[in-house]
């Protein structure tokens, strides 16, 4: 099985070449493979073995990922894939978001002088890319060339921001030995955590302003994590299969033979497919769905803190929101516990920050900080002069006008009920939400572009592990698209202008914490909840870690129970 | 019956052409439609709030890397220069490239093309066959109890939404009666094919895709066979009346040549305009469902690509589901010809 690569045409993807390629790259890269793989596989007999049928795991989404490449694709499927797949990393996270090594095989930093460091990582020498090409610190330079060079468009550049850009702040001392250099700052190994290294041999001709949209990520990826690639069907699925050459060290040849990621867009036909076992995995599932799957002898849910965060962004440029005891109040109106219970079945915390459970700065002490109290928010909103004038149930200032915000979100069934729940809520205290449903893109549109078309906006995001809220909250980002709440305070500028530097985690607590209770204070947002991750495995599968690191974080040591091994 | 009538009539005005000439014209006098269609599509989409670099958005995104990204994407350019450039791109056969999903836009639909078509003409096939069959059967009984239970069947699959008759097969054929994947009366609910499919020989291949077929087409023929079904019964039963009939009958002929070649014969131009019109559902009618059952096609395609606003990919659909319906519409014209004697494009005058 291992000789088989390619399936939908790899071979013949001619039209996406960059200039001054003679030959087509996908079917280059992708020949390489078949023939290192079939050399290979003859020697030491990769898949399975006996002539069975591969042992085939499936996990099932409703949303298609981005693909392989870094400088691409950054949604968070394809993230996964790049850094625990079929990519990978210098180095990873543990169980309790400690880096460990991956790639690298170990680091080293050294102040080297004006205000800077060194950090030196010493890199595995039995890793090889699919195609039999050895896995070096010049790919790790390229990664990092790459990944700063203005050109290529990077989507998270600003992984790097405290490091060097460009030539200056790389060096390859020798195929396993790469320094880097840049300003000292915390969580400085995050960005390599995240960023999967690419392969130099395969793309470095290829122009950075063209690497974004150049076919390896989804036609041709040639990885060197513990799945390689093995076809792509757009928005149906992606097979991998294992990569018999992995490192014994760091776990070995998978012992799962293939794995299917499947896009299946209908929630009742995932459910579906989960409960009849054609779907291992179930990624995010809803509550609703969660609770039909419990209680089954041979499925589980799994429950994990996830990053995500949810608030509602209210645009201080208006004058109505810009008063800080009127946001104090919607804040007090909204009874979260219940809100949180009632969409998610009580799985998740609810946040008076943007620091989510799983980051070490979360503080649970600020949980109560802003708790619900309606006669405290009717107080709050007659001191800043709304007064229910005419006895509409609707508070008026003394002009007369009504206290009414406009939410606006894009629709999907968590939003919708969040988006009801508030306005029910907040009624009670007179304040009336118009409830404006929007398409996902001209939502975006409108809550980012510089015009603002927004009163109040519904927003979700997936923070990163090393967090940093400037372009949130800092003055001079109230003009850039996350600056949503347009919040200019000098107080939480410095706050975010230190925080990213400190490198001392204690200190940082202290700081984190100083940050979060201004920005409770101010309220440029109200923070709702960060939900927790439902995943759905069934019982076939043995040895699945989900945690916030993510579904795949150790996909190579999945295993299936022998007596359950999938014919085809 | 009115379009039958229409259409006789420009048959009538089309005896003077030989037949290529008249296709040749009608294709070219179809370039408008075919330009002017995608055309439309791309100012509105460009002039839609959101472009597909949002994709692109995320937190901690610096802005000039957000330019860059639009640069590079060629989003920063002027609406007539992109316009213009997809056009002599589309002259040359190059689709473009879809941001949103990763790959050139040739290779989407030359993935998702043929898995629409399969479903789709299986499904309009279908419902032909059922749609006629059934609209004879009630024509041949007006106002009976089975012509009553019939026309109520026909109208209830008619009304009903592909989205909920497509859930509830789900649900019947994926959770209620059977729990797991080898069970009896278990059809797969997504997708074109098993896990392992790859593995199968090429007879358990076919049976494994024809498994995978069955709801998608039960979902979208039902729907359709009854429009049809309603249809045909409604021009038999006019027909079936006609003096001719009468007098065919009067000569002694069986009552299956009398319904099949002079009656159905009859009645069939009214349903070759609704042939014609249909084509191109064999793109656009499919959307739901696919989107239900997994199906990797056309209408989940083009679905997301105008959610992220992927122009090209769009533009390309756009363009196809025109040239289906000028092709729908042509293939119409000419089964006129067949099915009247009356009517023959570019045959010699005598």
């Amino acid at each position: 099985m291992g000789l088989w690569v390619g399936g939908w045409g790899c071979r013949g993807e001619r039209e996406q070449l960059p200039a001054g390629y003679g030959v087509p790259f996908c079917d280059s890269a992708m020949a390489r493979v078949a023939a290192f793989t079939g050399e290979r596989v003859q020697g030491r007999g990769g898949g399975s073995e006996g002539g069975a049928p591969p042992t085939t795991v499936v996990v099932g989404t409703v949303a298609e990922m981005g693909g392989m490449n870094v400088f691409g694709a950054g949604d968070v499927g394809a993230v996964q894939h790049q850094m625990f797949v079929n990519l990978m990393t210098l180095v990873r996270y543990d169980e309790n978001l400690r880096p460990v090594p991956y790639l690298a095989r170990r680091w080293e930093t050294r102040e080297i002088g004006e205000g800077r460091m060194e950090l030196r990582f010493f890199l595995r020498d039995d890793v090889r890319w699919h195609d039999g090409t050895p896995t070096t610190a010049y790919d790790v330079a390229f990664t990092f060339l790459r990944a700063t060079d203005p050109r290529t468009g990077f989507p998270n550049a600003s992984f790097f921001q405290f490091y060097l850009p460009g030539e200056e702040g790389v060096s390859v001392e020798d195929s396993l030995t790469v320094s880097f250099r840049f300003r000292p700052h915390g969580d400085y190994l995050d960005p390599w955590r995240a960023t999967a290294i690419m392969p130099r041999h395969l793309l470095e001709g290829v122009p950075p302003e063209a690497l974004a949209r150049h076919p390896y990520g989804t036609v041709c990826p040639v990885g060197n994590g513990p799945f390689r690639f093995v076809s792509h069907s757009p928005n149906d699925r992606w097979v991998f299969e294992a990569n018999p050459f992995f490192p014994e060290e760091l776990g070995g040849r998978p012992p799962i033979d293939r794995y299917i990621y499947r896009v299946i867009p209908d929630q009742a036909a995932l459910l579906a497919e989960f409960l009849r076992g054609t779907v291992d995995v179930y990624v995010a599932m809803p509550w609703g769905q969660a609770e039909q799957v419990r209680g089954r002898p041979d499925r589980r849910v799994v429950v994990f803190p996830h990053r995500s965060v949810l608030f509602v962004a209210w645009n201080t440029r208006l004058p109505t929101l810009a008063d800080r005891r009127v946001r104090r109040a919607f804040t007090l109106a909204v009874n979260r516990p219940l809100l949180l219970q009632g969409v998610q079945g009580g799985e998740g915390v609810v946040l008076n920050s943007g620091v989510p459970p799983s980051h070490w700065a979360f503080d649970p002490s600020l949980g109560d900080s802003l708790p619900y109290d309606p006669p405290q928010a009717r107080a709050l909103l007659e001191s800043a002069g709304w007064v229910d004038r005419n006895g509409d149930g609707v508070r008026e200032n003394q002009a007369g006008e009504p206290l009414a915000v406009e939410l606006t979100y894009h629709r999907n069934q968590e939003r919708q009920e969040v988006a009801e729940i508030l306005q029910a809520q907040l009624r009670e205290v007179g304040v009336e939400l118009r409830l404006r449903i929007m398409e996902f893109a001209a939502y975006l549109q409108a809550i980012t572009s510089p015009e603002r078309d927004f009163q109040a906006a519904l927003v979700a995001f997936e923070t990163e592990f090393r967090l940093d809220e400037r372009d949130l909250f800092h003055s001079s980002a109230a003009r850039e698209p996350f600056g949503f709440s347009g919040i200019s305070d000098p107080v939480l500028d410095r706050y975010l202008d230190t925080l990213p530097l400190v490198e001392d985690r204690q200190e940082g607590r202290r700081l984190w914490r100083e940050y979060q209770l201004r920005i409770i204070e101010l309220q440029p947002v109200t923070y709702l909840y960060s939900a927790f991750r439902r995943d759905g495995v069934t019982s076939r599968l043995e040895n699945v870690v989900l945690d916030t690191r993510g579904e795949w974080v150790n996909i190579g040591q999945w295993r299936v129970v022998p007596q359950r091994r999938r014919s085809p | 019956m009115d379009s039958g009538g229409s259409c006789r009539n420009g048959g009538g005005h089309l005896k003077e052409l030989p037949l290529l000439s008249f296709v040749v014209r009608r294709l070219l006098g179809s370039l408008p439609l075919l330009v002017g269609v995608p055309t439309l599509v791309f100012l509105a989409l460009s002039l839609a709030p959101g472009d597909v670099a949002s994709v692109y958005l995320r937190p901690g995104i610096p802005p000039e890397t957000v330019v860059q990204i639009r640069q590079n994407l060629g989003l920063d350019e002027p609406l007539h220069v992109r316009y213009v450039r997809w056009l002599s791109s589309l002259a040359r056969g190059d689709l473009g490239y879809s941001v949103a999903h990763g790959v050139s836009v040739r290779r989407l639909l030359a993935t998702a093309l043929p898995n629409t078509l399969l479903l789709g003409s299986l499904s309009l096939g279908l419902s032909f066959a059922l749609g006629i069959l059934t609209g004879i059967f009630q024509a041949l009984r007006p106002h009976t109890v089975l012509d009553s239970f019939l026309s109520g069947v026909s109208l209830f699959f008619y009304s009903v939404p592909p989205f909920w008759l497509g859930t509830m097969l789900v649900l019947m054929f994926g959770v209620w009666l059977g729990s797991s994947a080898e069970g009896l009366w278990t059809l797969p609910v997504s997708g074109m094919f098993s896990v392992g499919h790859e593995f199968l020989g090429p007879w358990e291949k076919a049976f494994d895709r024809l498994r995978h077929l069955v709801l998608p087409t039960l979902t979208l023929t039902a729907v359709l066979t009854g429009g049809v079904a309603r249809f045909v019964r409604a021009a038999m039963l006019e027909v079936l009346g006609e003096d001719y009939i009468l007098a065919a009958r009067a000569r002694g002929l069986s009552e299956t040549r009398v319904v099949l070649k002079h009656a159905f014969r009859n009645a069939l131009i009214p349903l070759i305009t609704l042939g014609g019109l249909s084509l191109p559902l064999l793109l656009s009618g499919t959307v739901v469902v696919e989107f239900i059952f997994a199906w990797p096609g056309i209408g989940r395609l083009m679905v997301t690509s105008v959610a992220a606003r992927d122009i090209p990919v769009v533009l390309a659909g756009t363009v196809l589901m025109a040239f289906l319906v000028v092709a729908g519409n042509l293939l119409a014209d000419l089964l006129y010809g067949l099915a009247d004697p009356r009517i023959r494009h570019g045959r010699p005058q005598a």
